[in-house]
This record gives C-alpha cells, structure tokens and sequence, in this order.
C-alpha cells in the first residue's frame, strides 16, 4: 500500500516533532511527492497509528515496540541533517 | 519622525497577538524566506497567541473555581500558582520584548566555542531559546530596582541567558556518552539545559549508590511502561487530577464531572495551540541550522538537539509515573509551595535528566526524582510571579489581567535546571542588597562544579565501557578512573 499519511513523532508531540515535520513537508513538496505529515505525541502512538500509513519517530522508541501496524523509519537525520537524502529516497519509493 | 516613532511605540502597545506576528514576518523575511511563508508563518504566531488567550478565559475560571473551594476547606495552604506546563510557560516566554534575540545570541556564542574548541556540541535545537529568554526576562525584571537601573538589569539578563548557552554546550559535552549508552543514536548529544540540574544531582547519586544492595534491586521498566503507558496520556492525567482536585474541593457530582473533562480538555488542549506556534518558529530554527552546519562542514562534532531523543527510555516514563503522586504529596505538605501541580504532573524535565544520570535504572532515578521535586515545587513557586507578570504584560491574556485579587498565578512546574536556576537567581539576587543566600549559593555551586568535571569523567567512562562508547573509545577520559561508582 503506498504511503499517503505519515505522522512524525516525539515525546510531547508540540516542539521538536513539528519542526521535523515541517522540514519533512518541505523536502517531499522538493521532490513533488504528495502525502499528509502530521506531529504527534509518542504517547497516544497506539491511536495516532491506526490514522497513518508511515511513522517517522524521533526516538527509538517506535522501532522497538513491533505492536505498531505501521512502517518506522528513524527521524534523526531530519533534526542533524546527516542522512537526510537516503531518508527522503526510502520515503518517496514508500509512496509510490 | 516624531509621528512614526508615536506609530511605532502605539503599535507595540497593541499586545503580543498582533505585535509578534510582524516582528516574525519581518524575521523571516530578513532570513531571506520567501513572504508568503513569512507571511504565514507570522500569523500562525498570532493564531497561536489568541488560542491560548481562548484556553486562558476556559480555563483559568476551571481551576479557579476548584482553587478557591480547596482553599476554603484548607485555609492554612493556599496554593494559588496554577501549573499549567512547559507548553504555555514557552509560549508566554516569546511575549519578551527581546526573546528573538537569544536565536543570535546562541548561535554566536556556539559558533565561537566550536571556533576556539571548547565545545564539540553544534546545538542545533533553536526550539528551546525560549528558555533563555525566560532567564533574560526574570533576571531584569528582578534587577530592575536595583542599582543597575534598567538597562543594567536588561544588561544582566542577557549576560546570564549567555552564560546558560555556554553551561548548556559543556553539559552537552559531559553528557554525551551517557546519552549514547541510553539511546545508541551516533553523533548526538542532548543540549536541553534540564541537564544543568546533574551538577548537585551527581553527588547525591554517589551517595545513593552507597546504599547497601541498591545495586542489586532488578526492575523490568519496558513491561510496567506497556502496562501503565496510557496513564501517560495528557487527556487521563488531566482526567484523574480534575477528580482529585474536585473531591479535595468538597465538589457535588455534577461539579465534579465537569471539572473532570474540563481537565481533560485543558492538558488536550494547550499543547496543540503550543504545537502552532512551534510550527510558525520551524522555518526560523531550519534556517539557524542551515546556517549553522554550513559552517561547520566535516568538523568533527555533536549535534546538540532537544530531550524527545531521549523518550525511547522506558525508565524514564516509568520514573515519571513514580514520581506523580510524590507531586501532589510535597505539593500539599511543604510549606513553602504555592504551586497547584497540573500540567507538568509528569515531569519531564526532572525525570529526563534523573533517567540520564542514573543510565535507566528506575530505582535510582525514582529516588533521585523524589528528592528533586522540593527543589522543582520550590523554583515553580518563586517564578510563578514572575511568569504571571510577563504573561500580563503581553497585553493577550486579559483573564489574567481582570484577576483583581491577584488570587490566580501562571507557573510551570517543570522549570528546567529548577536547582541551578534557584541558585543563581540568589545570586543575583546580592545586587538587591540580598547578600546572605547568595553567598552560600556561591560556596554551593563552586563544590558542586568542582564535583560535576570528575563525577561525569568518571560517569562518562563508565557509560562507554557499557555501550563500546561513541567513537568505538570506551574510555574517552582517559585521566578519570573507569569504574562504574568509584
């Protein structure tokens, strides 16, 4: 199923996960690629989850935890900016 | 001239709501953003600021409403200073004249310290300047009787937010490792000043550690997270303070149903109207990164990023969830308290940093939170009037404003680096005449630093013989003795 919903999350789902996700939303309209990215709480995952197709965590939390239905992709690289390009090219294959 | 100085002052008098948003559009434009973001980006600001104002008049009158019927059945311990959460403390912070100033602030003072290598730590999260400008605004408002007059106050706060910026890049450095073992994300460090707070915690630990069989205590935080984990959601705590707070106000059914979902709501609520605003602050905190990283291509560094890196620590929920109820206990019974815990109940910025120090283990850090929570009541109650008059100077918050019998203060339990902050607000504090406390906040902070370098060698290395360490280097200090606790 390609990835339309993607959801970013972090431990309050109020500053760091919003600011990854707004450069997310940046780098997919870059490459044209169409999809909705939201910031959530890692807290209400379990919910949040069943609402998107794609998790770009911002802890490891996620990666760990396999009850999650949804793919994890680590979201670090968005907040140093190292590994950005290998991030943004395993995400655009997922939408398609 | 005169008429457009008139204008200008005029309009700064309009509130933050209005205000800010122009100031941000004039940011960004200078940052070189297309003005259309600029544009949006400015007025997310201001949507975000009359959201809370909305949030406010909903639920001040809430709280106040089951504040006043506590204090009528226990009169002798009023505790009129609502904790209402880093997200609102965050955004009243930016209602600071000068709060935009600290972005260059920090980015210069890193870029110098990267420079003359004293520092490895790039910190890129431009999200938590608003914590210096809580300190630049505190520190001059608290000097602004003094000696120094105004501008020597203003002066101060800035000096003091500096000092922050340097002391939150070395807290970085000193860190890092441990935060590696936690975390085993390479090529970061957690630059979040709630760190500073190790520098009495460390020796503290020491002493926890002497405790006979403390070591020996096995926990299994991952299976208790899973089992409590929805406890950890805004909307239950919200829901589960709102009945204490209406049965400890003698509250009929009805009242107390209300109450219920009003809290609820509330800490639902406010951080989505805080998520705006760090939404309308990401294009500024991604162009201070780009800007920062260009410069530093290839130099060996750390990047510096917020605590969220951190939330994959099963102990640290596990720690906040101990920790809850010993709130709303010292809260009740210690008699310098004024602060009504709500929004911070889980406390991150205390149970992060005890997590980091104590490397997950829940015992040790449980207790470690504990006895921190006095020293967290005790700064949320000394800030809360400074927090308040900040907020109503905004010109926003007008149900803060109407509030005649001054009965209703904002605060925020979770005040990062709460002990650090006490002691060097004392310390300021000498320049009002106020010799006595700041003297011993000096001798204190001078052994605690000298403590804080060799515990977090030692710390440090032990972290890394456990994890192989960061760069493959399971002793990177190598003057400091390995061992885990001496």
């Amino acid at each position: 199923m390609p990835v339309k919903r993607i959801i970013v999350a972090c431990g309050s789902g109020v500053a760091t996960s919003n600011v990854a996700a707004e450069k997310l939303r940046n780098l997919l309209r870059e490459r044209g690629i169409q999809a909705e990215v939201r910031a959530v709480d890692m807290k209400s995952l379990e919910s949040e989850a069943r609402l998107a197709d794609l998790l770009v965590s911002i802890t490891p939390y996620a990666s760990r935890d396999n009850e999650l239905p949804i793919p994890v992709l680590s979201g670090i690289p968005l907040l140093t900016g190292v590994g950005v390009g290998p991030l943004i090219d395993k995400i655009a294959e997922m939408t398609k | 001239m005169a008429s457009a100085l008139q204008f200008i002052s005029d309009f700064l008098g309009y509130g933050a709501n209005v205000v800010l948003p122009v100031i941000m559009f004039i940011l960004c434009l200078a940052l070189g953003m297309k003005w259309t973001k600029a544009l949006g980006a400015g007025l997310l600001l201001g949507i975000a600021f009359t959201g809370m104002n909305i949030l406010f008049g909903f639920a001040f009158p809430a709280l106040q409403g089951a504040g006043q019927a506590m204090i009528a059945r226990f009169p002798t311990h009023p505790l009129p200073a609502f904790d209402l959460g880093w997200t609102v403390a965050s955004v009243i912070s930016w209602a600071w004249p000068y709060a935009v100033f600290m972005f260059p602030l920090q980015i210069v003072i890193n870029v110098i310290m990267l420079w003359a290598g004293w520092t490895q730590c790039l910190n890129v999260d431009m999200w938590n300047v608003w914590h210096k400008a809580t300190l630049g605004a505190f520190v001059s408002a608290l000097l602004k009787d003094s000696f120094l007059g105004e501008g020597g106050a203003l002066a101060m706060g800035f000096l003091v937010a500096a000092i922050w910026v340097v002391l939150e890049l070395i807290s970085a450095d000193y860190t890092r490792e441990q935060v590696y073992n936690l975390t085993k994300i390479p090529g970061i460090a957690v630059s979040h000043n709630m760190l500073l707070d190790i520098i009495w915690m460390a020796p503290i630990l020491d002493l926890i550690e002497k405790i006979p069989g403390i070591e020996k205590i096995k926990t299994s935080p991952a299976d208790f997270r899973r089992r409590f984990g929805i406890l950890g959601e805004n909307y239950i705590l919200g829901a589960i303070l709102g009945l204490i707070f209406g049965l400890l106000a003698g509250f009929n059914l009805k009242d107390i149903a209300t109450l219920v979902v009003s809290c609820a709501a509330i800490l639902t609520i406010f951080p989505m109207m805080a998520g705006l605003f760090a939404r309308a602050l990401a294009p500024v905190a991604e162009g201070a990164q780009e800007f920062m990283q260009k410069r530093f291509p290839g130099k060996a560094f750390y990047v510096g990023l917020d605590w969220p890196v951190l939330g994959g620590v099963d102990a640290l929920w596990v720690t906040g969830i101990i920790a809850a109820p010993f709130i709303l206990v010292f809260a009740a019974i210690l008699p310098y308290n004024i602060v009504l815990p709500f929004g911070s109940i889980i406390a991150v910025s205390l149970i992060a940093t005890t997590t980091v120090l104590a490397q997950g283990d829940v015992v040790k850090s449980s207790i470690l939170a504990i006895i921190g929570i006095p020293v967290y009541l005790g700064a949320a109650s000394y800030f809360a009037p400074y927090l308040t008059d900040l907020a109503k100077s905004t010109g926003v918050f007008e149900t803060l404003a109407k509030d005649a019998q001054g009965y209703g203060m904002v605060t925020w339990l979770e005040t990062n680096a709460a002990g650090m902050r006490l002691m060097v607000f004392s310390i300021i504090d000498m320049f009002n005449g106020h010799l006595a406390l700041g003297a011993v906040s000096i001798v204190v902070l001078a052994f605690c630093g000298w403590y804080y370098v060799r515990a977090m060698k030692r710390r440090e290395n032990a972290a890394a013989a456990a994890s192989g360490g960061i760069a493959g280097n399971p002793r990177p200090y190598a003057d400091a003795p390995a061992g885990a606790a001496d």
